[in-house]
């Protein structure tokens, strides 16, 4: 082991605490890159696998690109064609149980099933299912069920025992005729005729999915081309991809969470920073009596560089096995969950190379990276320092340059957010953030004096020393006010997010929700198939005393170009009576518009991503192929504007997307009617229709206002632990303070200053960086929350801004305990330095 | 001896007269009592006048001993300059080396730091000495001896110690004039204290 | 045969806003073998007179020669390599490497230099055990008394076989019984080694183990004088020398 490593290892191991400080700041960011990076594949993996599991007898599995059912004679078309052998088709779609009657999993109901039809003859020598007990499938007869055996076990089945299924009619009740066995880690479903199926699901003479065996012999990749020639663009020869609006918002999640495991990493990488900066001022002279033996600044900057080397070596390991360990914990929290509401099994997936891979570059590379500048620093330091040490950072006075450039750049910045315009307010968010960092060293002092005042009340004559500290050492202060600030600021931006974004979908309920019940499956997820309900549901609902009108809302889904869209049908002549939109183009004319063939209005976020005009033509692909639609107006309402959406006529949809059953319906009582007298008749008529729930929309709107409030706060918790990085660094520079002034604090001691008083005055000192820190952050954070929520805006999404009272109020409180905290140990350490070796101390 | 060359080194200040030279050898003791009788003055100035060294000036009325101003011969000066270059080795040193620094400075002949440097110097050599034989002696000599030799180097040190105050005491001395005996007004006063060419 | 040779040495620091001619013009010529104490009021320039000799510094104006290497035409890693293998360095406190026992800092300058650490250890092993520390090869500098680390320090100076040995104040720290022992070994590295040495101090005991002293004074040497070499000592001293023999 060379020397560089031996003085490498060995100062780390002198200072355990701060290194264990330190690792831990790696570990947690490596941990969480890695539970992030494998909670998206272990999710998607849950998403794909139910289908492929089943698929590989198959030669070919055929249905359509948007997932959407298609015609029965697809099956006829198929079977004629050459080289197919044999052909089977089924039906599949999500149902959702009804709570109270729903079998239950280990305690939880199951509230998703899938339930799919099969051709009884035909399926078994193309895709047999395999019937462990009770009737084979030839024998079924429509009332029966065929449930999985892991049902059977978890909800303790038995032969004959009835399942309560909702349908377009209102409801069906199958009786349990037999178990078989599934593949685990396939969607729970459960098995039917195929005529039973199509009746529930309101699919008539429609088909999900046809599954083909060819001949012998023939040429299988080139018959499947044939295959889909013949059908037209709009299907596909393979398995289904699984439940691609899950998918994609699976992946639209996992933004965020590695986004969030990447900033951990960039506070970690911070703290290391910071860390090493703290080496360099305490070895000083170490590192000059290495200089003076003849040791050359390669060696040196090695010497640190290796410091940082192996820090970042065992975090980076440690920090994967922990990574692992939190990913499987949040895992097996989250799969019953997953299993009633998707129906699915999650299991936990071997971590991937590529996350290892990205793990490790983050973890050591970023540490190696973060102590370059501090090693650099290192090595620089003179010879000299072996004999007389300089005493740390000698007044090195701020070059009028970059006084001059921060303060111009600053300017700018604030120039750039009067103006109003998206652009100029963003490019001045960044000149301000390089402003800040510019003047901070000259800007420190007078900051701290804007809370002298406060501080004064409290503790008078420990203000005016602290200050006088944060004055000898600018720079090392403003770095650190500015850890509190980049965190902070964070915090406060995405609460500023957050808030918009919670206000915005409230105020759009208020503007657009005009309907005063909404009638629902209880988990309605975009476009995922759960069972509608026949028109007879809002005829039914209409006809309740008070009902002024019941209009429906139909959903189906389709693809533009590459597009993945969600299309809902409504009725262009009641559908204003319930609702508005928000119209960007296009006037509440634009829904009358829509009984013309083939038009739609798109929501705001498709526009956007496609650049599409009033007039426009838009493709979309049916399961007979694209077809061309008219754009006649651009509008949002609160029900679909986070993923790209249009609203067609409800002829238009039946024509073309072959829906026909509704998925939710609104309901507005007459002018004067109370909503208590007319509930108990509208929830006594949906009895009879157990798959849907009756909401009144304030009550759901104060549902959506609470959630909103609950992801808030369950953010900041996780905020808070991002902001540990930055108490760390807080707590780093008051030691070294401490460690340089040591001759200082003996001479106080000496004079006539208690313990208490020294104590004070280092936590004094913490509370003035904090409070700089935090006054900066919050301006700083409330800026970048503006200009992200007018991004989103200009993306189509909802949101209006408005300031997070509550989140800066929180940044406050947390800016003053933090500023506390770290005081803690560094002021416990001046406090009890013996003053007569403090007295002697160089 | 030492009155011969302060004598020498005050006549070369200024020609003066015996009682001059007593009183002026008194004030350079500094307020010592330096016990110097006036006779050891005179029967001084004689041996001086003898060996050459100096002479009374010429061209004064004499009128017996007490009324001769005595000057400084170039032998005179050639005996007082290589006084000044040469250290002073005896036990005396304290006084002797003081006188010498002070004509030193009031005289003029030699820079006065280098009369300094010169003490320094062989205080060092000396300390050199006793240095090198107590660390050959340490192993062999019996412990009286050990102190003694200890004792003699703390007396160098000693003196050492004293040289470096004087050093950096040696511009406010060379500020402080020799206090000169005031002369006593003859005379009438002057009619104009103010005068721009006054006194 | 001039081991090192100063020319008209020059250098200012600037001490905030005020700057301090540590060294007006300052020549000086060691031959091998010199024994030389360098000693003057604070200030006057000898610590960095010591700085520039050993390459810690350059100076704004003038030349250092040692051997045949013009130090100020060196670049940084240059003059490392010369601090490495031709000079030994003995600083007045804090002399090791606090993380190392003093074996591994006594080979801290072999080890720096490639050479391998048995080999490196081996002669350190030797020096200690010249300089009487044979039994605490293995303990932390914090586990050594004062002129223990001292010692170490010098045996750490001498392991490279270095022309010149810099000790700054080498006995600042200590009492005056462990300054006499270090003085005193110092002296014998010079005589029975004929080590080159010029140390720092004002201690004038200390400095009068030398054979030659120089005197700063205000950035420029004012005195330069043998020791040893004059015979005219006091004649109390001779007395007493002939007293003891």
């Amino acid at each position: 082991m060379s020397a560089t490593t031996t003085l490498a290892l060995r100062y780390l191991l002198r200072r355990k605490t701060r290194a264990a400080l330190t690792t831990t700041a790696i570990v947690f960011g490596v941990a969480l890159v890695v539970a992030m990076g494998g909670m998206v594949p272990t999710l998607t993996a849950s998403l794909t696998s139910s289908v492929l599991s089943s698929v590989e007898q198959v030669d070919a599995s055929i249905s359509t690109t948007t997932q959407a059912p298609f015609p029965a004679d697809v099956l006829t078309r198929v079977r004629a064609m050459q080289g197919v052998k044999l052909a089977s088709g089924r039906v599949q779609g999500m149902v959702s149980l009804p709570a109270k009657s729903a079998p239950q999993l280990n305690g939880k109901p199951i509230v998703s099933l899938q339930l799919v039809g099969l051709e009884r003859d035909e399926v078994d020598p193309v895709r047999p299912v395999t019937v462990t007990e009770g009737k084979p499938v030839k024998e079924l007869s429509a009332d029966d069920v065929l449930v999985s055996e892991t049902l059977r076990d978890g909800a303790k089945l038995k032969l004959g025992d009835a399942l309560l299924v909702p349908s377009v009619a209102g409801s069906r009740t199958f009786h349990v005729a037999g178990f078989v066995s599934t593949r685990p880690g396939g969607i729970e479903s459960v098995f039917v005729t195929l005529p039973a199926a199509q009746e529930t699901l309101g699919l008539t003479a429609q088909l999900s999915q046809v599954d083909v065996r060819f001949s012998e012999g023939v040429d299988a990749p080139a018959t499947r081309q044939a295959l889909l020639t013949a059908l037209g663009s709009g299907y596909l020869a393979e398995a289904s991809r699984g439940n691609t609006q899950l998918i994609d918002q699976v992946m639209r999640a996992a933004m965020p969470m590695q986004a969030f495991g990447v900033l951990a990493m960039v506070m970690a990488g911070f703290i290391i920073f910071i860390t090493f900066r703290t080496v360099v001022v305490e070895r000083r002279r170490d590192l000059g009596l290495l200089r003076a033996l003849g040791a050359s600044q390669r060696t040196v900057l090695a010497m640190v560089t290796v410091e940082g080397l192996l820090l970042g070596v065992v975090g980076t390991v440690l920090g994967i096995l922990v990574g692992i360990g939190m990913e499987r914990l949040v895992i097996s929290g989250l799969a019953p969950v997953w299993r009633s509401q998707v129906g699915l099994v999650l299991e936990p997936q071997p971590t991937a190379l590529k996350t290892l891979l990205v793990a490790v570059v983050l973890g050591v590379g970023g540490s190696v990276l973060s102590c370059l500048a501090p090693a650099r620093q290192a090595s620089r330091v003179s010879p000299r320092e072996a004999m007389r040490p300089s005493g740390g950072d000698a007044r090195v006075p701020v070059s009028r340059v970059r006084l001059g450039v921060g303060i111009a750049l600053g300017v700018l910045g604030v120039v750039g957010l009067i103006t109003g315009v998206l652009a100029w307010q963003s490019v001045g968010a960044l000149c301000f953030i390089v402003a800040v960092f510019l003047v901070g060293p000259s800007s420190i002092v007078p900051l701290t004096s804007v809370f002298r005042r406060g501080l004064d009340v409290v503790m008078a004559q420990e203000g005016k020393l602290a200050q006088g500290n944060v004055a000898r050492q600018r720079h090392r202060s403003s770095i650190t006010a500015s850890v509190m600030t980049v965190a902070l600021a964070i915090i406060v931006a995405l609460a500023a997010l957050t808030n918009s974004t919670i206000e915005g979908v409230v105020s759009q309920i208020d503007r657009t929700l005009g309907a005063d019940f909404m009638v629902m499956p209880p988990t309605m997820m975009v476009g995922s198939g759960s069972v509608g309900a026949s028109a007879d549901l809002a005829r039914s609902l209409s006809a309740v005393e008070g009902v002024d009108v019941a209009t429906s809302l139909r959903m189906g889904a389709s693809r533009s170009g590459t597009q993945n869209v969600s299309l809902v049908g409504i009725d262009p002549q009641a559908y204003l009576k319930v609702a508005a939109m928000d119209f960007e183009a296009g006037t509440p004319e634009s829904v009358g518009q829509l009984a013309q063939p083939r038009t739609l209005i798109m929501n705001a976020l498709w526009a956007k991503q496609t650049g599409a005009k009033l007039q426009d033509q838009v493709e979309l692909l049916t399961p007979n192929g694209p077809v061309q639609y008219r754009v006649v107006g651009i509008g949002n309402d609160v029900l679909n504007y986070r993923v790209p959406s249009a609203y067609l006529s409800q002829a238009s949809l039946q024509q073309d997307f072959q829906v026909d059953s509704d998925l939710l319906v609104f309901v507005d009582l007459k002018q004067g009617v109370s909503s208590q007298s007319v509930r108990a008749e509208l929830e006594q008529r949906l009895e009879a229709w157990p798959g849907f729930i009756l909401r009144g929309t304030s009550e759901w709107r104060d549902k959506m206002l609470d959630d909103g409030r609950k992801k808030l706060n369950a953010m900041y918790v996780l905020l808070v632990v991002l902001v540990v990085p930055a108490l760390i660094a807080l707590a780093n520079t008051l030691g070294i303070n401490v460690l340089e002034r040591v001759r200082e604090i003996g001479l106080l001691r000496a004079i006539g200053s208690t313990q208490r008083q020294v104590r004070r005055l280092v936590l004094a000192e913490s509370l003035l960086l904090a409070c700089v820190g935090a006054l900066v952050g919050i301006g700083v954070g409330l800026w970048l929350g503006l200009i992200t929520v007018r991004a989103m805006e200009s993306f189509g999404l909802v949101a209006t801004f408005r300031i997070p009272v509550s989140g800066i109020a929180t940044t406050a409180v947390i800016a003053l305990v933090f500023g506390a905290l770290a005081a803690v140990l560094p002021a416990r350490h001046a406090s009890r330095l013996k003053i007569v070796s403090a007295l002697r101390h160089e | 001896m030492s009155v011969r060359h302060a004598v020498l080194g005050l006549l070369h200040q200024r020609a003066r007269h015996g009682y001059e030279l007593h009183a002026a050898l008194t004030s350079l003791g500094g307020g010592e009592v330096w016990d110097v009788k006036a006779a050891q003055i005179y029967a001084t100035l004689d041996r001086l006048a003898e060996s050459g060294l100096v002479r009374e000036q010429p061209g004064t009325q004499s009128g017996g001993p007490q009324r001769r101003p005595f000057e400084l011969t170039d032998a005179g000066l050639t005996e007082l300059r290589s006084w000044f270059s040469m250290p002073v080795k005896t036990g005396y040193q304290r006084d002797e080396f003081f006188l010498k620094l002070m004509l030193a400075i009031t005289s003029g002949v030699q820079d006065p730091y280098s009369v300094l440097r010169t003490q320094r110097t062989s205080l060092y050599r000396d300390l050199h000495e006793l240095m090198t034989h107590r660390q050959e002696a340490s192993a062999r000599a019996a412990l009286a001896q050990q102190l003694q030799l200890e004792q003699a180097v703390m007396h160098v040190e000693a003196d050492l110690r004293w040289l470096e105050l004087i050093e950096g005491r040696l511009d406010d001395m060379a500020k402080q004039t020799t206090v000169e005996p005031a002369p006593k007004p003859r005379g009438r006063p002057r009619k104009n204290p103010q005068s721009p060419d006054g006194e | 045969m001039a081991l090192i040779t100063a020319t008209q040495l020059v250098k200012t620091y600037a001490e905030g806003a005020t700057a301090v001619r540590a060294l007006a013009g300052v020549s000086l010529t060691l031959n091998e073998g010199d024994f030389v104490a360098v000693m003057g009021p604070s200030g006057c320039g000898k610590s960095t007179l010591l700085h520039l000799l050993g390459g810690l510094d350059r100076p704004d104006a003038g030349t250092v020669k040692l051997g045949s290497d013009e130090l100020t035409t060196l670049d940084d890693e240059g003059l490392t390599l010369v601090r490495r293998r031709r000079i030994g360095f003995v600083f007045q406190s804090f002399n090791l490497v606090p993380v190392m026992s003093a074996i591994e800092n006594v080979a801290l300058p072999l080890t720096l230099d490639g050479v391998s650490a048995s080999v490196a250890e081996g002669k350190a092993k030797v020096w200690l055990e010249r300089l009487g520390l044979g039994d605490r090869v293995n303990h932390l500098p914090d586990q050594l008394s004062g002129g223990q680390q001292q010692r170490v320090a010098i045996a750490r100076a001498l392991v490279t076989e270095p022309v010149l040995l810099l000790a700054d104040e080498p006995t600042g720290n200590l009492d005056s019984k462990s300054a006499d022992d270090i003085a005193r070994l110092l002296r014998s590295l010079s005589d029975e080694h004929r080590r080159t040495v010029l140390m720092v101090t004002h201690d004038p005991r200390i400095a009068a183990s030398a054979r030659r002293l120089v005197f700063l004074k205000d950035g420029v040497i004012v005195d330069d004088q043998n020791l040893s070499a004059s015979l005219d000592t006091s004649s109390k001293v001779r007395s007493q020398l002939e007293a003891l023999s």
